[in-house]
């Protein structure tokens, strides 16, 4: 790997290449005498659900105890409610849900109960818009290796494609990578469609 | 933002709904019997709680609260526009925004129950068949 740090990591890509897909500007650490350079990016890990998803550190504005958002009529299940925070009003989403990849359901069962206590509340800044999303538990932050995280997010036609970009291995587990930018880019586009109230 | 207005504050389940008080011309209350489950369904909420209300607006038009409205003034108040996120396709036009009913420095879980809706009541009306 050259000191440029734009060697491809994997699949031909250059780092640029890896970058622009996973939505970051990554870091650059200097290892060892021979200054060889990883790109590397640190991600906030949360499972939701069953599913462990990394959010960029640098899209996270906060991270506080997850507290029960004010409803609001009348708005997809999609949309838990709205928070006031540091003087804001943060538009909380179940985000499994709105990527349609679980049906919203409430926590009814006593392991989702019992649960509560870890859940968190990750405020993202993506295109200058604070918005919520409720993990059920805070895996910490890691500093990931750019070549370390395979490409997904090839099919950019789909909200979905752009949504969920990469994903690497932790603990021996895959966790799925989250370009924050691309989450709040479909809901703008989602509240540029005709009222239907 | 600090201005000065009169409002009623009504409630559907727990949920403050604020609305000027010049929209509506009259308050009355109403026999137990004398519901109107569209509104619940429109405003999503569970209605519980006594006594009912009508609030008459200018062009006659009758709604009804679950719960004794409060006239009230708001001085120092903080309205917040919904979040784009929500606006347009996915809020109904006639939730104009919500109203931050406590101090910003409560803890909070108080914080976030302290939020209130306010309401375009002859927008709400204009989608309710009456």
């Amino acid at each position: 790997m050259s000191d440029s740090g734009d060697e491809a990591p994997s699949g031909g890509q250059t780092k640029g290449d890896t970058e622009k897909s996973l939505g970051v500007d990554s870091d650059c650490k200097h290892l060892g005498k021979d200054q060889e350079v990883i790109a590397t990016e640190t991600y906030l890990v949360a499972r939701l659900g069953d599913t462990r998803y990394a959010f960029a550190a640098k899209r996270i504005e906060q991270v506080m105890e997850a507290i029960e958002p004010v409803r609001v009529p009348a708005v997809s299940s999609c949309y838990l409610g709205i928070l006031s925070i540091g003087g804001r009003i943060v538009t909380v989403v179940d985000f499994a849900a709105l990527m349609g990849l679980t049906d919203t359901q409430e926590d009814t069962d006593e392991d989702a109960q019992g649960e509560a206590s870890l859940r968190r509340l990750i405020v993202l800044e993506g295109l200058g818009k604070p918005l919520g999303v409720v993990a059920d538990e805070l895996l910490g932050l890691q500093d990931i290796p750019l070549s370390a995280i395979r490409v997904t997010g090839d099919d950019s036609s789909t909200h979905l494609g752009q949504v969920l970009v990469g994903e690497f291995e932790f603990n021996d587990r895959i966790v799925t990578v989250v370009n924050a930018e691309a989450v709040v880019a479909g809901l703008m586009k989602q509240s540029e469609a005709p009222a239907n109230v | 933002m600090s201005k000065l207005v009169s409002v009623v504050q009504f409630t559907f389940g727990e949920q403050p709904f604020l609305s000027l008080s010049e929209e509506v011309v009259r308050l009355d209350l109403v026999d137990q019997a004398d519901q109107d489950a569209t509104i619940e369904s429109i405003i999503g909420a569970k209605v519980i709680g006594q006594p009912r209300t009508k609030l008459i607006l200018g062009e006659g038009i009758i709604l009804l609260s679950c719960a004794k409205p409060l006239l009230m003034t708001l001085e120092d108040w903080r309205f917040f526009h919904l979040p784009s996120l929500l606006q347009k396709g996915n809020a109904p036009k006639w939730l104009r925004g919500a109203v931050l009913l406590a101090d910003d420095s409560a803890p909070p879980a108080v914080r976030a129950r302290a939020l209130g809706f306010w309401i375009d009541l002859h927008s709400l009306a204009q989608s309710v068949t009456v």
